[in-house]
């Protein structure tokens, strides 16, 4: 899942980038509000992590802007402002969450995941047939069997289970999982997928992901 | 003794005056009327004496009384008579009333008196005349006469006739029962006039009172949570006018005491949040997995930083509430002011060619200045941290020692380039924690306290500090030191 990570205090924003893209996410991190809003006119994030108190364009602004273009991004305020009227600005503005600093890590990430839930309408362990993704674990099951996945083949799986039944392009695939500082290679994610198949289809199980030719790929029961 | 209320010292002080009014003017009226009723009932005595004595008459056959057209009924009753004895020097009885039987009655030598007395006769309080006269001589035939006897007197002497002492007296139970009834009279009237006296000054003070009252009810509804009220009292007299203004004054200026401690602390709170969140999500991240030495090492590096950021604030967050607690002692010395600059200077230079700040000197040939070491060396780091910290990369920086000044005052100098600051927020500048920019100078970590610690400081050493800014101009700060004593 792709995220736009804006926070101006380089230590967290640095230990945040690394730890987000450890547990699997596609991170921008970015210093300001205008850097910020220029991501976002790029790119489809599927989650924004806000901090209020920004040079140039502040928290709030970016709210605007995203709340203006309809932006399809959930966003969660991290911030140290923890009056009340902040809160509720935020939330009004179109926050969907507010998480005050400092904060455990771990509570981060279960919100994100909240968030991504509430973005795709899953519930918070996605099936497909007997292929169980736990994304609070990132544990996947095939009936009994537990797969072992690297954390780019569970990203791909992930950004595909999340829209399990329908065609997701490479193109889509690429945003999902890939942050701005990777170089796009032409044939990376048909190598993950084949990996990914491969592991899915251990031991004689059916097939689960298919190739649209031309299209893209899409995650469901034969 | 409990304090006594305004409204009860208020009502006592005027049933007092009012009970000494209506004291004085029922005994005043009281002792008028007594007289004037005493007066009639003399004169009243007077003039009946009068009328009795012109019935003793002398004839040719003697001394005769004759009460024929007299109404003498008042000394025939059985309640209350009168007491009337006529005697004569002689000691002749001429007439006693049948109350007067027992009493006895010694005629006065002194001739042509009228005496007033008061008596008590068998329980009676009388008033009584006595009057000793020669009594009127009715001769049919004046050609019996002696001849040059004109008048009665000379007459009664030659004829012998014997002087008349006549004694009146009259019951005054009566009138003693009508001045009694009158003072009790007088008793409840005033009584009574004061009793409506006092509940109308009752009302009338407990009415005054009220805007007083709710004074005091407002007051008890204060406290540091409710700062935002206001005393308001309706119709309040002239008197406290000025109380309820000086409240709301004192009111207005705690409510702002307040909301800048609370600012304070939302701030020192703000600043520290925004570190300690890095410090723990760069520890957490760096144990939620086995990782090599180099990332752990690099790990710790970062956090180490972390943490000389999140000293360096609590040390100035310390030091800004020792100097405004007063807890910093200021002593006076010589000091180089060149030395203090190029010294503090030196912590400063790498993070200055890092930026490529174009730093321009300009000191004059007299640096020494008359003042506290430790204060103006804290001044001048904070001064410079601030210049060098807020300058955008590629900046100028001018460090000038100017002076003395007229005033005998020599002039620290330091202008930036490229001020973020209009001039009209450099006054919130000054109070405590603030920022340039809404958000922090990116990265660094730094609370807007340097130039608040400098405000203090030179409050303390007692040298005039002047910040003047430009919205991408020049951001000044000037410290005048003195020279001399």
């Amino acid at each position: 899942m792709r995220v736009l990570l804006v926070e101006d205090y380089t230590p967290l924003r640095k230990s945040l980038t690394k730890g987000l893209r450890e547990t699997g996410y596609a991170v921008d991190p970015v210093a300001d509000g205008t850097e910020a809003i220029e991501y976002l006119n790029a790119s489809d994030y599927d989650l924004v992590v806000l901090d209020l108190m920004l040079p140039g364009i502040d928290g709030f602004g970016v709210l605007h802007h995203l709340r203006d273009r309809h932006h399809p991004a959930r966003v969660l305020i991290l911030t140290a402002r923890d009056h009340v009227e902040d809160r509720v600005r935020g939330l009004d503005l179109g926050a969907d969450d507010y998480l005050v600093k400092p904060f455990a890590f771990e509570e981060l990430t279960a919100r994100l995941r909240a968030l991504l839930r509430r973005k795709y309408e899953t519930e918070p362990t996605l099936q497909v047939g007997d292929l169980v993704i736990d994304p609070t674990a990132r544990v996947v099951r095939r009936g009994d069997r537990r797969i072992d996945l690297t954390a780019r083949e569970y990203a791909i799986l992930e950004a595909l289970a999340m829209r399990a039944g329908s065609i997701v392009t490479r193109e889509e695939i690429w945003e999902r999982i890939y942050d701005f500082r990777e170089e796009r290679g032409s044939n990376v994610i048909d190598v993950y997928v084949g990996y990914l198949r491969k592991k899915l289809e251990a031991n004689g199980g059916s097939r689960l992901l298919h190739t649209r030719r031309g299209l893209g790929y899409t995650l469901e029961e034969s | 003794m409990p304090p006594r209320s305004l409204r009860a010292r208020l009502l006592l002080g005027i049933a007092a005056a009012l009970l000494a009014v209506f004291s004085a003017a029922g005994l005043t009226l009281d002792q008028g009327v007594r007289r004037s009723v005493q007066e009639q009932v003399d004169r009243e005595l007077r003039g009946k004496a009068i009328l009795l004595a012109s019935a003793v008459e002398v004839t040719k056959t003697g001394l005769d009384v004759s009460f024929a057209d007299l109404d003498m009924r008042e000394f025939e009753t059985d309640a209350d008579p009168s007491l009337l004895v006529i005697t004569s020097s002689a000691g002749e009885s001429l007439y006693r009333s049948p109350s007067a039987e027992s009493l006895e009655v010694h005629a006065r030598d002194t001739q042509g008196s009228l005496d007033l007395s008061s008596l008590d006769l068998a329980g009676h309080r009388l008033r009584a005349v006595e009057v000793s006269f020669a009594p009127r001589l009715d001769l049919t035939d004046e050609d019996d006469l002696p001849v040059g006897l004109a008048d009665s007197a000379a007459i009664a002497q030659s004829l012998r006739i014997p002087w008349i002492h006549l004694f009146l007296a009259r019951d005054i139970a009566s009138v003693d029962h009508l001045l009694a009834r009158l003072r009790l009279a007088l008793i409840l009237i005033g009584g009574a006039a004061a009793l409506v006296a006092l509940v109308l000054m009752g009302t009338v003070i407990g009415r005054s009172l009220q805007p007083v009252d709710e004074l005091t009810k407002q007051i008890a509804g204060l406290d540091e949570a409710h700062l935002a009220k206001r005393v308001e009292v309706r119709h309040a007299p002239q008197e406290i006018g000025p109380v309820i203004d000086q409240l709301n004054n004192l009111l207005a200026q705690l409510e702002a005491a307040f909301e800048r401690e609370r600012t304070f602390s939302a701030d020192i709170a703000h600043e520290l949040r925004t570190p300690l969140a890095g410090l723990q999500t760069t520890l957490e991240v760096t144990l939620a997995r086995d990782r090599p030495p180099e990332e752990y090492r690099e790990a710790l590096h970062d956090a180490l930083g972390i943490v000389g950021q999140l000293r360096h604030l609590i040390l100035r967050l310390l030091e800004l509430a020792r100097l405004e607690a007063g807890l910093v002692p200021v002593s006076e010395e010589r000091i180089d002011l060149r030395d203090s600059l190029t010294a503090t200077w030196r912590h400063l230079e790498k993070c200055a060619r890092e930026r490529r700040l174009d730093v321009v000197w300009e000191l004059g040939s007299d640096t020494f200045v008359l003042t506290d070491r430790a204060l103006v060396e804290s001044a001048i780091r904070n001064i410079l941290d601030n210049a060098v910290a807020h300058v955008p990369p590629d900046g100028r920086v001018e460090i000038a020692i100017r002076g003395p000044d007229s005033g005998a005052l020599l002039h620290l100098r330091v202008a930036s380039s490229g001020s973020t600051v209009p001039a009209e927020t450099v006054p919130i500048l000054l109070d405590r924690l603030t920022r340039r920019d809404p958000a922090r100078n990116a990265s660094e970590g730094h609370a807007g306290l340097g130039l608040a610690i400098v405000r203090r400081i030179a409050e303390a050493i007692g040298a005039p500090l002047s910040v003047t800014s430009e919205l991408g101009g020049d951001f000044v700060v000037d410290l005048a030191l003195r020279t001399r004593r």
